[in-house]
């Protein structure tokens, strides 16, 4: 059983309330040296006087009385326990309970959250080392690596092979090479599938990019003079969660831009070779709304936009099958979109090439939103269309320069780069 | 003469290369494709050196090496385990049915060759 702390607690907040004791025990109908013994935890407090004492210090029972603290007191001592390197003072749990409750329950709160974290991370741990899938599919990749490095080893050092043996080890080779392709490809189809279907969104933004998704980034009732925007997010979202702020943000842009450029007239820009940079000027938008107007819409060949800020991080986003782009992903500083920055109102269009040598076409611009007051500086950002090949016909294209990029240095094969800032894991 | 080796591994194409390089190194080459027929053919051929995988089909490559340890005639033959689970438990419970070596996929030819040729007694 806990040790009265209730004491402290009414002592701390007769002193906040300014109230001496004999006025506090007036008040509550109590002789003050009975409060005095109280207020030093010589006597229990409980019933009628426990209601007296709240009633005069205008709190509600439970902020004074113990039994609301005895799971705390027990979630404390288990936080203690989980980190005893720090040394706590498991002694005086009461008495930190009683003189700082919010900082005690925000301590407990952490210390459970901490264990939850710890045990997803032990699960996720756990199923990468027996899920059966992913162990039956690593065992079968090594098998026909290793075939594959043996098989080609022999070709590259060994001269002296008669004409049948060496079609036996080229047929090898093929025949394994085809069959890595097709495990690497269930791999990754596990994977995207696995995570699409198991994993809660672990931040706002990965719910508000899960709902994006689900919708085809299309809302047709916002276009102009359609519902409303409040209709709209509650049926896509409940109430009182972070994600519902972000969601609600990400539409009121989308409906912006909607107004700005009508659906009646995008089809109309659509039906022929488009110059953004003409394009927008027609339509008095900016570059980066037509962007983002193009890139945010339904289509069976959609476009893909990552839109930054001035320190790099992605603010908007629309992946692709092929350019799946991550918001927690380091992205490659190679990408054109990081060079528009640094020319704010030039539009320009480039082909990117991966480090397997396919290369995309990204069409990127910079603005910078002006300031609201005097003194304060203008902020930057920058957008990139990513138009994949069957979508090349919607633009009027100069001749392209075609730059080198990555999809970030983490698994990026590009080993000898001037930008890599980490290690690539697939070297290991 | 020569020395020989039974190859237990039912990946067509590994066989294919492992019996290639040790047979171009001087060895007489046996192999068995099935987990189940491997201390049989043990026995026909009695060699100086077994390459056993672990994932075989009917009978597992540890299953193979502990009926080979008790096997009267068969029980000093070395064993070269071939894995691709590089994983800590696999390699102890090879030691502990008495594996001589364990070796992990994706291996080297050099390596595969200079390790045969030390477990038969060719190479110090």
């Amino acid at each position: 059983m806990a040790r009265s702390f209730a004491g402290l607690r009414i002592r701390e907040r007769r002193l906040a309330l300014g109230l001496s004791q004999t006025a506090l025990a007036l008040s509550a109908g109590i002789s003050p040296s009975y409060l005095n013994l109280i207020e030093h935890n010589r006597r229990p407090v409980a019933g009628k006087v426990l209601l007296a004492l709240a009633r005069a210090l205008d709190v509600p029972p439970s902020a004074l009385g113990e039994q609301a603290s005895l799971g705390l007191v027990a979630a404390l001592r288990e936080a203690a326990a989980d980190l005893p390197v720090h040394d706590p003072e498991t002694h005086l749990i009461e008495e930190f309970i009683g003189r700082y409750p919010g900082w005690a329950r925000m301590l407990s709160t952490l210390d459970i959250s901490n264990r939850e974290q710890r045990s997803t991370i032990e699960a996720l741990g756990d199923r990468l080392t027996h899920d059966p899938v992913l162990q039956s599919d690593m065992h079968e990749m090594l098998t026909t690596i290793t075939a594959i490095r043996s098989t080609a080893s022999i070709l590259a050092t060994v001269d002296d092979i008669d004409v049948p043996q060496r079609l036996r080890f080229t047929r090898a080779i093929h025949d394994e090479s085809q069959r890595l392709s097709e495990v690497a490809g269930a791999l990754t189809e596990y994977f995207d599938r696995t995570a699409a279907a198991d994993r809660p969104p672990a931040t706002p933004e990965e719910e508000v990019a899960r709902i994006l998704e689900g919708a085809n980034y299309a809302f047709p009732e916002l276009e102009p003079g359609s519902g409303a925007l409040d209709q709209t997010v509650d049926r896509l979202i409940s109430k009182g969660t972070a994600a519902r702020t972000e969601l609600r943000k990400w539409l009121t842009r989308w409906t912006a831009d909607a107004a700005a450029i009508p659906q009646p007239a995008l089809k109309t820009l659509l039906r022929t070779p488009l110059d953004l940079t003409a394009a927008a000027r027609t339509l008095g938008v900016s570059v980066a709304q037509l962007m983002r107007r193009l890139a945010f819409r339904h289509s069976d060949a959609p476009l893909g936009l990552i839109e930054i800020n001035g320190a790099g991080q992605i603010l908007l986003r629309r992946p692709l099958p092929d350019w799946p782009i991550s918001r927690q992903m380091a992205a490659c500083p190679l990408l054109p979109v990081f060079d528009a920055l640094w020319q704010p109102g030039l539009t320009a269009a480039v082909l990117v090439q991966m480090p397997g040598g396919q290369t995309t076409l990204a069409i990127c611009t910079a603005e910078i939103k002006p300031a609201t007051q005097m003194g304060e500086r203008g902020r930057p950002s920058a957008t990139m269309l990513i138009v994949p090949d069957a979508n090349r016909r919607l633009f009027t294209l100069p001749d392209l320069p075609t730059v080198a990029a990555g999809p970030g240095c983490r698994i990026c094969t590009r080993r000898s780069c001037s930008a890599r800032i980490a290690e690539p894991v697939i070297a290991r | 003469m020569r020395k020989r080796i039974l190859i237990v591994e039912d990946e067509a194409n590994i066989v294919e290369s492992l019996a290639f390089l040790l047979r171009r190194d001087g060895f007489d080459v046996s192999t068995i494709p099935d987990g189940a027929r491997a201390v049989g053919e043990a026995e026909r051929v009695t060699p100086d050196l077994m390459i056993l995988d672990v994932m075989l089909p009917n009978l597992s490559g540890f299953d193979v090496l502990r009926d080979l340890r008790a096997h009267d005639g068969l029980n000093a033959t070395p064993v070269m385990m071939l894995t691709a689970k590089g994983q800590t438990r696999d390699r102890e419970q090879a030691e502990q049915l008495g594996a001589n070596l364990f070796m992990t996929k994706p291996f080297s030819n050099a390596e595969i060759i200079a390790q045969a040729r030390r477990l038969t007694g060719l190479d110090p």
